[in-house]
C-alpha cells in the first residue's frame, strides 16, 4: 500500500474506486462459479452383458433439428430420413456390407441387358393399417411420387424408367400443348405379388436410387396423388408405425406387429425428441434420458473420445461427405492449370482441420462410405517445393524468403458464414497460400447467397464446395459436380465449370456399365483426372461419432443408413428400468 | 472548460476511473501491437496447439492462450481494441454530425413552413416525422438488412451503417435545445440587431449545445462499441479473420467449457471499455450539469 | 380529445406504412435468389426456374410492390373458397395477407402467429424482472442514499448498462446451465414446465440489462420527489419512513416510469434479436435473423410490420394513457 499512498490523490481515488467497482464483484463471481458443479463428462450407465436379444422397451432419441415432413416422396433431409427408414421400406436396400439386397421384394431378377427388373414381392407383408401390400400398391406409390405435380426433389434419379418423359415431363401434341401420359409405362403389374420395371437404357444407378425412400410403398390412404396433409398420418410398411407426432416436439413410433422380417423389431417403441440443442442432449444422455448421442460439439467429442470408459460404446459412422475448395477453371486466375496445381500443393489439410476432431483428410472425391473409395489411392498432396515449382511454371514465380513475386492480385474465397469453413478453415488456408505467393481474401456470405453466387458462370473464382451422399454410388459424386452436362449459366453444381472430354466420356460410360469391376476402374480414372486437373482442392470428409449407452445392443452403422434403429434391442435390467420406474414413482421430480 | 466543472470532474471518482480506462484503451490500441510485436493472424501449430487439436490456455508463449485456430488471443484482443475504438469513435462522430445538423435545422426553423401554404409543410415537421418513423423501425433488422445487402463488410461500411442509423435520438435532443436557445431573450435581441443566421448558429446555438454533444458523444461511443460487438456477434460485422471482440466471443462461446479464457478475454475487454466510456460520459454530464450529480 | 386520438391514429398508420415501404425496397435490394433458397442446395436447375416464375420473382419491382400493397389488406372475397386467399387471415370484413414464406411454405401470418406468443412471453417475463429489480434497487438506493446499498445499486446499474446482453447471457448459461445444471441451456422445451424453466435465463439476461436503466431512472426520480414539499409535509405529519417512500414518493416517481415501460414493451415485442439467438428461443427475433439470412422476403416484411406496429402501438397507448393520467398534458399542445 506504500506505493498507493505515494500516488497523487486523484490517481489514488481512481485506484480505490476501481477496486470497489471491479475487483470485489469479480472475485465473488469467480468463487461462485468455480465452487459449483462438476465439469467432466459422466460415465456410462449400466454395463454391456452378452445374451440373446430381448424384446420390449422404449428407446429414447433426440435431434437438434425438426422434422418438417414424413412424406417419403418429398422428404430429403437429414432429420427426417432416420424416421423414414423405420416407417417405410424400399423394394431393395443395402445390407451392412454395402450390397444391394431385396427387402420388400423377396426376389429380384435383372435381365442380362440390365433393362428388365422383375420383383417378386413378399406375400403377407402388411401396411400399418393392416392391408396387405401388393404390386398394385407399389405401382401406385411410384406413380404418385413421380407425378409432375408432386414436389419430389429428385425425380430425375428415376429418369431411366421407360415412359418417364411422357409421364413426368409431358409430350407436346400437334397443337403444342403439353400432354401427360396417365401411367408410367415402364412399371408393369404382372400379378398380385409380381412387378416389372423396364428401363429405357442400362442404368447402374437405378438400383442404388431405388434404395431411397422416394418410391417406397405407401398405404392406400395416401391415394394416387400427392396431398400435403397426408404426411401428418403417414403410413407405410416399415418395422415401426407412427403413433404420435406432435409438431416440433416429439415423435413416438410404435412396433408394427405385421412387419414382414421375422422377429423384428425388438423394441416396443421409439421416442424421438425434436429441437433438443446438442449440449442439452449430452446432459440428458448422461442422466440416461437419452440412449444414443450423435450431435456432439467439438469439445464434447474430444472428451468422449479420450475417455476410456466410453471407448467401447462409441464408433465413427462411415463418412458420407466430401468438402474442399473449388477453383473456377474458366475464370482468371485459375483457368491456368499450373496455378491450380500450385494451390492444391500449397495446402496442408492436416493443419487446416486440426481443430476439428470430426473431420478426416480427403485424398479423393469419394468418401469412405461410397463404393469405389480406395484407401490406397495416391491423391492430391501437400508439397511446398512442388507448389513453388508450379507457381514458376504458371509464370508467377514466388520467393518465400523475400516475399517477392507470386500472383499479383488478391483472389476472393467465397464461403457461407457461421460455419466451420469460415471460422476455422479459411483463416488457415489463407495463411498457407500466402507461403507460395497466393494472396487470398475471405468473403463470407449467407448460405443462400453463397449458393447463388458460386453457381453463376464467371462469378466466383474460388470458394468452398462440398457434396453429401444422396445414395452410395460414385456417379452421385461426380456427375452433378464436375461433368460438363451439369454446367448452366446459373444454378450449376459444377462450380468449377470443369470441362474435360475424357472425364465426361468416362462418366457416361460408367453410368451404363453394369460390370462392377469395369465400372470402378472408370471411376478410378476419374479420380486421377480430378487429382491432376485440380478443379477442386479436395479437403476433408466430415463424419459423425456415435455413442450409445452400454445397455443398447445391436446398434451398427453402415454406409447407407443413418441412426439405424431397426434391429436395436435394450437390456432392460442393465438399464435399471425397474429401479428407474420405482424412483420415478416415489420422486416425481425425476432423478436429479 | 469551466474551472468549476473541471473541479467537479476531478472530484468525481467514477469519472476518473472512466478517464483512466479510456486512456489505457487508447494507449493499448496505439502502442501495444508494435511494442509487444504481436501477430493476430498467424496460427501457431507448435506452442499454440494442445492435445487432440484443442487450443492452449495462458502460457509463456501465449499470455492469454490461443483461440480455436491457434492464433494468439492477446494479439487479437489488442488489435480488436483498435477496431472497436476506431469504429466507436468515428461512427459516433458521424452520428453526432448528422444528428446535430438535423436537430439544428429542425429546431432553428421550427414553425416556419416551406412550399405551398396549403400543404402546411415545414422542415421541422419533415425531419421530425422522419425521426419518428426511423425510431419505429427495428434497429437490428435495419442494420442486419443493410449488412446482408453489402457485398463486403469493411471498417468503413460498419462505421457508416452504425453512424447513419444511430443519430435519431441526438437529433431530438439537439432540436429541443436549439429551440430553447433560439427563443432566449439575448439571442432574439441579437437577431433583431441584424446578426445573420450563420452567426447566430455559430455564436449562440452551437456553443450552448456543445456540452450536451460532448456528453452524448462519449456515451454514444460506449453504445456503438456495444453495437459493433453485437453485430460481429451476429456475424454481420467485419469478416474473419479480422479480429473483433464480438466475433471472438462468438468463437469462444463454442468452446467455453474447455477454454473459458476465450470467453473471458473479449468479454472483459468489451465490458471494461464500454464501462470506461459510460463512466467518462456520466462524469462529464455531472460536471457540465451539476443538478444531477450527488452533492 | 377525439380529434387528438384520430390524429394520432392516422399518424400511427402512416408511420407503419412508411416503415413497411422502406422495408420492402430495402429487402428487394438484397442480393441472392430466394428461389434457390427454397429449392435447396442440391436441387436441379429446372426446378429452381419453375419456382422463380411461380413466386412472381421475374416481374419488376414496382409490379411486385403494387401486388404486395394490394394484397396486404384487402376486402374479403364475395364468395368463399376463392383461390389466392390461402395465406389470408380474416379480420372482420378485411383480410390481412402477408404472403407465404419462401422457406417454410406456410402463410407468414401463421408463422408469426406461432412465434408471437413465445416472444410475448419472453417480453413479459423480461419486463417483470426488469421492473421488479429496477424499482427495488432504485427505491432502496434513493431511500438510503450514500449507504452501501446505494453504492451497490449504482455500481450494478453501471455494470448492467455496460454489459452486452450476449455476454451476460453466456455467463448465465455457463454458471446456471453448464456448471450448476439447474436450468436448461437454451431452447424452448417441450412441456409446460420446460417452458417455465427455459424462460428463466433469457428473461434474466434481458431483465438485468433493462433493470440497470430503471434503477438509474427510479433513483433519480425518487431523489427529486423525496426533496419535494409534500413529502416533507407527510413526514412532518408523522408518516413513517416506509410509508413516505411507498405511499408518497414511489407513486409520484412511477408516473414517468410507466412511459418507459410501455415503450420498452413495444421494443421487446419486436423480438430481442441477440438474446433469442443466443438462447435459441424460437420467437420473432430469431425468426427475423433467420429470415434475413435466408432471404425470406415475405417473412422479413411480416416481422417488420409486426414489430413496427408493436412499437407504434405502444407509443400510441403511452401517449393516450399519459393524456388520461396526467391532467396537465390535456391543455398542452401536440408537440412531444
Amino acid at each position: 500500500m506504500k506505493s498507493l499512498s505515494r500516488m497523487p490523490p486523484v490517481a489514488r481515488r481512481a485506484v480505490v474506486a476501481a477496486c470497489r467497482i471491479f475487483v470485489f464483484p469479480s472475485v465473488g463471481f469467480g468463487v461462485t462459479v468455480l465452487s459449483a458443479g462438476c465439469e467432466g463428462i459422466q460415465g456410462p450407465i449400466g454395463e454391456r452383458r452378452d445374451g440373446p436379444p430381448e424384446r420390449g422397451g422404449t428407446l429414447h432419441l433426440a435431434n437438434y433439428g425438426d422434422v418438417r415432413t414424413l412424406e417419403p416422396a418429398v422428404a430429403f433431409d437429414a432429420v427426417s430420413i432416420p424416421v423414414l427408414q423405420l416407417v417405410f421400406t424400399p423394394l431393395v436396400d443395402y445390407d451392412r456390407e454395402g450390397r444391394i439386397v431385396p427387402l420388400l421384394a423377396e426376389r429380384l431378377d435383372v435381365s442380362s441387358d440390365g433393362l428388365r427388373h422383375t420383383f417378386q414381392l413378399r406375400e403377407g407383408a402388411l401396411f400399418h393399417d393392416g392391408q396387405e401390400l401388393t404390386a398394385d400398391d407399389v405401382k401406385r406409390s411410384i406413380e404418385r411420387a413421380l407425378d409432375p405435380d408432386t414436389p419430389c426433389p429428385a425425380p430425375s434419379f428415376y429418369a431411366s424408367i421407360a415412359g418417364y418423359a411422357a409421364f413426368h415431363d409431358g409430350v407436346k401434341d400437334a397443337a403444342g400443348r403439353l400432354a401427360f401420359a396417365p401411367h408410367l409405362a415402364g412399371v408393369v403389374v404382372e400379378g398380385r405379388y409380381a412387378l416389372r420395371i423396364d428401363l429405357s437404357e442400362p442404368d447402374a444407378t437405378f438400383l442404388p436410387a431405388l434404395t431411397l425412400y422416394f418410391l417406397a410403398p405407401v398405404c392406400r390412404s395416401a391415394g394416387s396423388k400427392y396431398a400435403r396433409d397426408w404426411s401428418n398420418h403417414a403410413c407405410g410398411s416399415g418395422p415401426f408405425r407412427i403413433e404420435d407426432w406432435s409438431a416440433s416436439r416429439e415423435i413416438t413410433l410404435r412396433r408394427h406387429d405385421g412387419y414382414f422380417e421375422p422377429g423384428l423389431p425388438y423394441l416396443d417403441a421409439i421416442r424421438w425428441s425434436l429441437l433438443v440443442p446438442p449440449l442439452s442432449q449430452r446432459f440428458k444422455f448422461e442422466k440416461g434420458e437419452l440412449d444414443h448421442l450423435r450431435q456432439l460439439g467439438a469439445q464434447d467429442l474430444r472428451a468422449y473420445r479420450s475417455d476410456p470408459r466410453w471407448k467401447p460404446f462409441g464408433q465413427w459412422e462411415p463418412p458420407k461427405l466430401v468438402e474442399g475448395v473449388f477453383l473456377n477453371t474458366q475464370m482468371k486466375p485459375f483457368d491456368n492449370v499450373e496455378l491450380r496445381r500450385a494451390f492444391v500443393a500449397a495446402i496442408d489439410w492436416k493443419r487446416v482441420i486440426a481443430s476439428r476432431p470430426d473431420a478426416m483428410v480427403a485424398t479423393q472425391m469419394l468418401p469412405p462410405a461410397v463404393p469405389g473409395h480406395d484407401p490406397g489411392f495416391s491423391g492430391q498432396k501437400h508439397d511446398i517445393p512442388k507448389a513453388l515449382e508450379h507457381m514458376r511454371k504458371a509464370g508467377h514465380a514466388f520467393d518465400p524468403a523475400t516475399g517477392a513475386g507470386g500472383y499479383p492480385e488478391t483472389v476472393t474465397f467465397v464461403t457461407p458464414t457461421d460455419t466451420a469453413i469460415a471460422e476455422n478453415f479459411a483463416p488457415i488456408l489463407q495463411q498457407q497460400l500466402a507461403r507460395v505467393g497466393i494472396r487470398m481474401r475471405i468473403k463470407q456470405v449467407s448460405y443462400t447467397a453463397y449458393l447463388a453466387e458460386t453457381s453463376k458462370r464467371n462469378h466466383s473464382a474460388l470458394g468452398y464446395c462440398g457434396w453429401s451422399m444422396d445414395f452410395p454410388d460414385p456417379s452421385d459424386f461426380f456427375e452433378p459436380t464436375l461433368s460438363s452436362d451439369a454446367i448452366q449459366e446459373e444454378e450449376t453444381q459444377n462450380r468449377a465449370f470443369f470441362v474435360n472430354a475424357e472425364f465426361d466420356a468416362l462418366l457416361k460410360r460408367a453410368h451404363r456399365e453394369l460390370d462392377p469391376a469395369a465400372r470402378s476402374a472408370m471411376y478410378r480414372r476419374c479420380e486421377e483426372i480430378v487429382r491432376d486437373e485440380a478443379p477442386w482442392a479436395l479437403g476433408f470428409h466430415q463424419r459423425w461419432y456415435e455413442i450409445v449407452q452400454p445397455y443398447v445392443h445391436n446398434y451398427a452403422v453402415d454406409a447407407k443408413h443413418t441412426e439405424d434403429m431397426r434391429a436395436v434391442w435394450i437390456d432392460a435390467a442393465a438399464r435399471g428400468d425397474g429401479k428407474r420406474d420405482l424412483l420415478a414413482a416415489i420422486r416425481p421430480w425425476g432423478r436429479r | 472548460m469551466d474551472p468549476r466543472a473541471l473541479r467537479r470532474f476531478r472530484s468525481n471518482r467514477g469519472a476518473l476511473v472512466g478517464t483512466g480506462i479510456v486512456l489505457l484503451l487508447v494507449l493499448v490500441a496505439a502502442l501495444a501491437p508494435a511494442v509487444l510485436g504481436l501477430d493476430p493472424m498467424t496460427s501457431d501449430f507448435d506452442a499454440g496447439q494442445g492435445a487432440e487439436g484443442a487450443p492452449v490456455g495462458p502460457s509463456a508463449a501465449h499470455w492469454l492462450g490461443t483461440d480455436t485456430v491457434y492464433r494468439d488471443q492477446l494479439a487479437r484482443l489488442v488489435y480488436g481494441a483498435r477496431l472497436s475504438l476506431v469504429i466507436g469513435v468515428a461512427a459516433s462522430a458521424l452520428s453526432l454530425l448528422i444528428g446535430t445538423a438535423a436537430g439544428v435545422l429542425a429546431g432553428y426553423w421550427q414553425g416556419r413552413t416551406i412550399g405551398p401554404a396549403a400543404l402546411r409543410l415545414s422542415l421541422d415537421g419533415i425531419i421530425m416525422r422522419f425521426v419518428d418513423i426511423g425510431l419505429c423501425f427495428p434497429f437490428l433488422i435495419l442494420v442486419m438488412a443493410i449488412g446482408a445487402a453489402l457485398d463486403e463488410t469493411t471498417v468503413w461500411t460498419v462505421l457508416i451503417v452504425l453512424g447513419s442509423t444511430s443519430w435519431l435520438g441526438t437529433a431530438r435532443i439537439v432540436r429541443s435545445q436549439t429551440m430553447r436557445v433560439r427563443d432566449l431573450d439575448y439571442v432574439t435581441a441579437s437577431r433583431a440587431l441584424g446578426e445573420g443566421t450563420a452567426m447566430v448558429l455559430v455564436r449562440h446555438v452551437l456553443p450552448s449545445v456543445a456540452g450536451t454533444l460532448i456528453v452524448l458523444g462519449t456515451i454514444s461511443v460506449a453504445q456503438l462499441i456495444l453495437a459493433e460487438s453485437a453485430l460481429s456477434y451476429l456475424n454481420l460485422g467485419l469478416a474473419p479473420p479480422t479480429p473483433s471482440w464480438g466475433h471472438m466471443l462468438l468463437e469462444g462461446q463454442r468452446d467455453y467449457a474447455s477454454a473459458p479464457w476465450l470467453l473471458a478475454a473479449p468479454g472483459g475487454a468489451i465490458l471494461l471499455s464500454v464501462m470506461g466510456f459510460n463512466l467518462l460520459g456520466e462524469g462529464l454530464r455531472d460536471a457540465f450539469d451539476p443538478r444531477e450529480s450527488p452533492p | 380529445m377525439v380529434a387528438k386520438v384520430a390524429r394520432r391514429l392516422t399518424w400511427a398508420i402512416v408511420s407503419i406504412w412508411a416503415v413497411v415501404t422502406l422495408a420492402f425496397f430495402l429487402n428487394h435490394g438484397l442480393p441472392a435468389d430466394p428461389a434457390r433458397a427454397i429449392a435447396g442446395p442440391q436441387a436441379r436447375p429446372a426446378d429452381v426456374a419453375r419456382i422463380r416464375t411461380q413466386l412472381g420473382l421475374d416481374r419488376s419491382v414496382w409490379v411486385q410492390y403494387r401486388l404486395f400493397a394490394a394484397r396486404l389488406v384487402h376486402r374479403a372475397p364475395s364468395e368463399t373458397g376463392v383461390k389466392g386467399h390461402a395465406s389470408c387471415e380474416p379480420l372482420g370484413p378485411l383480410h390481412l395477407d402477408l404472403g407465404t414464406s419462401y422457406q417454410r411454405r406456410r402463410p407468414v401470418i401463421r408463422v408469426i402467429a406461432d412465434r408471437f406468443p413465445r416472444t410475448f412471453y419472453l417480453a413479459l417475463s423480461a419486463l417483470v424482472v426488469q421492473v421488479a429489480l429496477g424499482v427495488a434497487a432504485g427505491v432502496v438506493a434513493a431511500a438510503r442514499r450514500h449507504s452501501i446499498w446505494d453504492r451497490g445499486a449504482v455500481t450494478m446499474a453501471l455494470l448492467g448498462i455496460s454489459t452486452p446482453t450476449f455476454l451476460l447471457g453466456i455467463l448465465l448459461q455457463y454458471v446456471f446451465a453448464y456448471r450448476l445444471r439447474w436450468l436448461p441451456l437454451d431452447g424452448y422445451g417441450v412441456t409446460a414446465s420446460d417452458h417455465v424453466a427455459s424462460i428463466v435465463l433469457p428473461a434474466l439476461t434481458l431483465g438485468i440489462v433493462g433493470a440497470a436503466y430503471y434503477t438509474k431512472l427510479v433513483r433519480s426520480d425518487m431523489i427529486d420527489v423525496l426533496r419535494q414539499d409534500f413529502v416533507r409535509t407527510a413526514r412532518a405529519k408523522g408518516v413513517g419512513p416506509i410509508g413516505v417512500v411507498v405511499r408518497h414518493a414511489l407513486r409520484n416517481a412511477l408516473l414517468p416510469l410507466v412511459t418507459v415501460i410501455g415503450l420498452d414493451f413495444g421494443v421487446l415485442i419486436g423480438g430481442a434479436v441477440v438474446t433469442e439467438k443466443l438462447f435459441r428461443w424460437p420467437g420473432v427475433g430469431q425468426l427475423s435473423v433467420d429470415a434475413v439470412f435466408d432471404r425470406d422476403a415475405p417473412v422479413v416484411l411480416g416481422v417488420v410490420i409486426v414489430t413496427s406496429s408493436a412499437i407504434v402501438l405502444a407509443n400510441l397507448l403511452v401517449d393516450l394513457s399519459y393524456a388520461l393520467l396526467d391532467p396537465r398534458t390535456k391543455a398542452a399542445g401536440t408537440d412531444g
